[in-house]
């Protein structure tokens, strides 16, 4: 239900023709539009955070050494420090456990780090998709190597 | 109507034509004017980059009302939003004093209350409609009318509905 007096109120709120040829000409020239400083704030300081947070990362996995992920059906296996590790179905304690390493894989064109961690009995295991996975040293014999970047 | 393709001089017209009523529904939430020429522009550039199929004139309405809507609500979320500037204060002052009372009151409403306001008397759409739109309850709209008519008849003394 329209209201005459409402709507007669309402026709104030417009841009005036300059303002709209304005806002007209910044949508057409995308990227003309300026922003305003309040908004350039927030964005430099998540840029910043960004970075901050990048170089950390990367001060970090300078301390451990790089593993490569390798698989050999069906089982996961990395080399550390010129040892193979591979999968197992064995059950480690997950307290105390110390960061050692790093493995780096390229997954759908994704690179991601997986920590490898020590537990106290000096087991090896990684965490993947929420669980732990205990890794025995094996014999590097035909052990293929996985997409790796 | 498929805008995807959308010349300039289409797109012209459309802008012409509904560019005083995104123009509103942003000034609804933010009550300056600088804030709502930012949220015009990002309104109207979404129209221009959406692959949406149009049925007619009135759905790239309701399409562009409810995108002015959404870009309005999500940008006062920020937290850089709860510092006030003294020039969007300045800017309320000024434009006070064009604003009629009821206009003023209106003005003054909680959001939610506010827009359909706006809506359902100056757009013309019936509840029905503006629930569709904003995607709540039929039910929900009709108490929002009545709690915005009801502050209305607080700070005025009755709405004059003709």
């Amino acid at each position: 239900m329209k209201n005459k007096k409402l709507i007669k109120d309402f026709k104030i709120i417009s841009p005036s023709i300059e303002e709209k040829e304005i806002m007209l000409d910044n949508i057409l020239n995308n990227n003309k539009i300026t922003i305003p400083f309040r908004k350039i704030i927030p964005v430099t300081l998540s840029l910043l955070l960004i970075l901050v947070l990048n170089i950390n990362s990367k001060v970090i996995d300078k301390n451990y050494e790089i593993a490569s992920l390798r698989i050999n059906n069906p089982k996961l296996s990395f080399i550390y420090k010129n040892k193979c590790y591979q999968e197992s179905n064995i059950i480690s304690s997950t307290d105390n456990l110390k960061k050692i390493g790093i493995i780096t894989s390229l997954e759908n064109n994704e690179l991601i780090n997986i920590p490898i961690y020590q537990n106290n009995n000096n087991n090896i295991l990684i965490k993947l998709d929420n669980h732990y996975i205990t890794f025995v040293e094996r014999n590097c014999f035909d052990i293929k190597e996985r997409n790796l970047k | 109507m498929n805008l995807q393709n959308k010349k300039n001089e289409d797109f012209i017209v459309i802008y012409n034509k509904y560019v005083d009523t995104v123009y509103r529904v942003c000034y609804m939430y933010y009550k300056n004017k600088s804030d709502t020429e930012d949220a015009v522009q990002t309104t109207f550039t979404k129209f221009l980059e959406t692959d949406k199929t149009f049925n007619d004139l009135e759905h790239i309405k309701a399409w562009l009302i409810v995108t002015a809507s959404n870009i309005c609500k999500n940008s006062l979320k920020h937290w850089y939003r709860r510092l006030i500037s003294l020039n969007s204060i300045e800017n309320e002052l000024e434009s006070k004093e064009n604003f009629s009372n009821l206009l003023e009151s209106v003005l003054k409403l909680p959001t939610k209350y506010k827009i359909i306001i706006y809506m359902y008397y100056y757009e013309g759409y019936n509840s029905r409609e503006i629930a569709k739109l904003l995607n709540k309850n039929e039910s929900t709209i009709r108490t929002y009318l009545k709690k915005g008519r009801e502050l209305l008849k607080d700070n005025l003394g009755g709405l004059n509905e003709e």
